[in-house]
């Protein structure tokens, strides 16, 4: 097999590059400590928690027992007054107090294979060019070039690999590094039989290799792959970030995928990667809603409530905005299988952190939950929201495009102000 | 002389002599003992009564949550019926308004799923997420806890001595309890309807129907197979008949038609044929098995189904299924004013050839 070869839209990392990678290898962070520390304290950073498929949001932020559509769930009280939440999520409901959770999301798109990439792109006007990712948009608006750290990590389910579509028209350093189910790439340690020098001569080979190789190739792809590398070879070097968790650690979160993906992200996040996004598949309950909520909820709430727990205590939750959604909500219907379907015409999704206003509930559904009664919100008033919380003026800042100006986000949407300090 | 036509059990000519329609999806139907009526309940928090001779319906409230089961006491003057806020209410159901006897709201923590009454009238048995099953007197005094399943309880079955007690989780087990002294007889292994894939975020699957036939001492255990994953939660529908008295698997029943769901609701037949009725997102069908083949000897197709019922007289068979109201799917496809929730339907099904109409007489003169 070809080791340069494109295999379908997630590159996984080649034995090749991660072995290349091994070069001048160091123990321990490259960051000093002090240097870290006022790292932590300065930089705003994104964890953004993705339920691929669709969280229903009346089986939990938006509940509507004992009405047509409102499912078999009870609601329960929240330490936020008159707010209620279901019972699936009663860890959060404890939490209340430092989330913004909006009720009022209206999008566009109700199939998932355009859906999550619009919404994951702010669903900009069309202008002919493909926008990049929240996570590598921030990784170009906010990233620092010298970062120690990929400035975009995902870490998801399955495999891994740099995952250089993300980027859009940015160009491919502005991909995602993925973490297939949150670990570190394969082969991160260096073959006993492979010292200093061996790995510095295989190192020099492979990069006159790769310019070889990139004669008469498309940049952006060929780029992607030495981008992959310098990820790769930034992060191997950060063992430490993937070290065993504690007992206490996976009791607070849970031992399941999702609670170690949390914190997977966590620890990514302490450590200053600008913009981490954890990703959960299989929300999409078409058949047997109910009980799958059932078992599913507990997965989010108890980690996404360790999560702002935590980050409140330790002040991280000043500089971190933390944000849990998902491409579209479930339909109030309820199918003939007992699930539920797509439904962007009114659904929910949580923020914290980052200096928003904390202990809000914005917008309103009707009765039956099925519409947005009031404060209709878009997927660009939450990017224009983000941006600002990042302390991006989606006003003033733009991106240039072969000399086109470009907005960041929708130019017909603005920030959502009650969520702004 | 008027002739009197031979009635006989024929599924291959089954009809459907009426239908009853209610606003919310059906789960949960059971004809009284006495034949007179028909209750249904499902996703709402009403179980609704209809008197078969006139079609007449009364409306039983008080449940808090969607009803989940009902079970008849033989005495022909009891109802019981589990929600899924753990309550267990007792109706005098018979009256010309019934009303509630008395409840226990939190009779199981978390949801009562399902609820049983032994032929002899002497237990009310309910079991539900807690992994509970839980047994009464038919007065509603608790008596028994059978503690032991690790999923929760989806199914359940007094064997018709009234000796013991069936309970079938999530988790694809089959407990048979001795209800003298509340000890375990036996564990079937049914992990054939269970699935949990790597990538599955839930359980997916369950013994979600039990039939029992006492002239073979056969266990029908109805749900699915092969879950494909935890989303759309397909698979592939399957009842496993297990030998009562060796607990041996004697054969596994799969429906004619295509489904994609669970088999939720089984019923022998007086000629020994098993009816079942499952889910299915494209529509699913009403299977009739004569228990030695695997393959149905009739089967009709019809909308995706949740529970049978046959009536004591042996003649009409009850399903619950689906029925649409209005373009589902994705999105919104209406107005608000038109975006209503989908119907259930009950049909009862004559189990015979359907008489032929007495052709009208011709004019003389």
């Amino acid at each position: 097999m070809n080791p340069y070869q494109c295999h379908g839209s997630q590159h996984e990392f080649s034995r090749r590059q991660i072995l290349g990678a091994m070069a001048g290898l160091g123990a321990g962070s490259l960051l000093h400590p002090a240097v870290a520390e006022d790292l932590k304290a300065k930089q705003k950073q994104v964890l953004l928690i993705w339920l691929d498929g669709g969280m229903s949001q009346l089986e939990s932020w938006d509940p509507k027992p004992g009405t047509e559509f409102g499912g078999p769930f009870r609601s329960i009280p929240t330490t936020l007054p008159g707010v209620h939440i279901s019972e699936l999520m009663p860890n959060t409901a404890r939490q209340m107090q430092h989330l913004a959770v909006v009720r009022s999301m209206s999008t566009k798109d109700e199939n998932h294979s355009t859906g999550v990439p619009r919404v994951l792109r702010g669903d900009p006007k069309n202008r002919g060019v493909t926008y990049p990712y929240l996570g590598s948009a921030m990784a170009h608006l906010k990233g620092k070039p010298d970062s120690q750290l990929p400035n975009y990590i995902w870490v998801k389910p399955g495999s891994g690999g740099f995952i250089w579509q993300h980027a859009g028209f940015l160009g491919s350093q502005y991909g995602a590094l993925a973490l297939g189910d949150g670990k570190p790439p394969v082969h991160i340690n260096r073959p006993p039989g492979i010292n200093d020098q061996v790995d510095q001569t295989r190192n020099d080979i492979r990069k006159r290799l790769n310019s070889r190789f990139q004669e008469g190739r498309r940049k952006a792809e060929v780029e992607s792959y030495d981008y992959s590398f310098q990820m790769a070879e930034k992060l191997i070097q950060r063992k430490d970030l993937f070290k065993d968790f504690t007992p206490r650690e996976l009791a607070r979160y849970g031992s399941h995928p999702l609670g170690r993906h949390i914190l997977q992200s966590k620890r990514l996040i302490e450590e200053g990667v600008l913009f981490v996004q954890c990703h959960s598949y299989h929300w999409d309950t078409h058949g047997d809603n109910f009980n799958m909520h059932l078992d599913m909820v507990p997965q989010i709430d108890k980690p996404f409530a360790a999560l702002i727990e935590d980050w409140q205590q330790s002040g991280h939750l000043d500089n971190v905005l933390v944000l849990l959604m998902s491409e579209f909500g479930r339909t109030p219907k309820i199918n003939q299988r007992l699930g539920r379907d797509h439904w962007p015409e009114a659904w929910s999704l949580a923020m914290a952190g980052c200096g928003l206003n904390r202990g809000l509930v914005l917008g309103k559904t009707t009765a039956n939950g099925a519409w947005v009664e009031d404060q209709e919100y878009d997927i660009g008033h939450i990017f224009h929201t983000v941006f600002r919380a990042m302390d991006i003026d989606t006003g003033s800042t733009e991106y240039h495009i072969n000399g086109q100006p470009l907005p960041i986000a929708h130019d017909d949407c603005g920030p959502i102000k009650e969520l702004l300090a | 002389m008027k002739q009197v036509m031979e009635r006989k059990l024929d599924v291959t000519k089954a009809w459907t002599e009426k239908k009853f329609q209610w606003e919310r999806q059906v789960t949960a139907i059971q004809f009284s003992p006495c034949g007179k009526f028909l209750v249904a309940a499902g996703i709402d928090g009403q179980l609704q009564r209809w008197e078969l001779a006139s079609d007449h319906r009364v409306a039983l409230e008080g449940h808090p949550a969607w009803v989940g089961d009902l079970a008849f006491h033989p005495d022909r003057k009891r109802l019981y019926s589990v929600d899924w806020h753990g309550g267990l209410f007792c109706w005098n159901y018979a009256q010309e308004q019934p009303a509630r006897q008395w409840s226990h709201v939190a009779a199981h923590d978390s949801w009562a799923r399902k609820v049983a009454v032994s032929p002899d009238g002497q237990h009310v048995a309910t079991g539900g997420n807690d992994r509970v099953v839980k047994l009464w007197s038919p007065t509603g005094q608790a008596t028994r806890e059978l503690v032991g399943h690790e999923g929760y309880i989806f199914s359940l079955l007094f064997h018709p001595d009234s000796k013991s007690l069936f309970s079938g989780d999530q988790m694809g087990k089959v407990r048979q309890w001795n209800l003298a002294d509340g000890k375990l007889i036996r564990e079937l292994d049914l992990t054939v309807l269970h699935t949990r894939l790597d990538n599955f975020l839930a359980e997916v699957g369950g013994v979600r129907s039990l039939a029992y036939d006492p002239g073979r001492d056969l266990l029908a255990c109805g749900g699915m197979t092969n879950a494909k994953s935890n989303a759309f939660c397909p698979g592939d529908p399957l009842v496993v008949l297990i030998d009562a008295k060796t607990g041996d698997v004697k054969q596994q029943l799969k429906p004619g038609i295509k489904a994609d769901g669970p088999i939720n609701g089984l019923q022998f037949l007086s000629d020994g044929l098993l009816a079942g009725i499952g889910e299915g997102a494209s529509g699913a069908s009403l299977s009739f098995w004569n228990v030695e083949q695997p393959a149905p000897v009739h089967a009709i197709k019809m909308n995706s189904g949740y529970e049978v019922d046959l009536h004591p007289d042996g003649w009409q068979l009850a399903v619950s299924r689906f029925e649409t109201n209005g373009r589902g799917g994705n999105g919104r496809h209406s107005t608000p004013e038109a975006y209503v929730g989908n119907d259930g339907v009950i049909d009862i099904y004559q189990l015979y050839e359907k008489p032929m109409k007495k052709p009208a007489e011709k004019p003389t003169g």
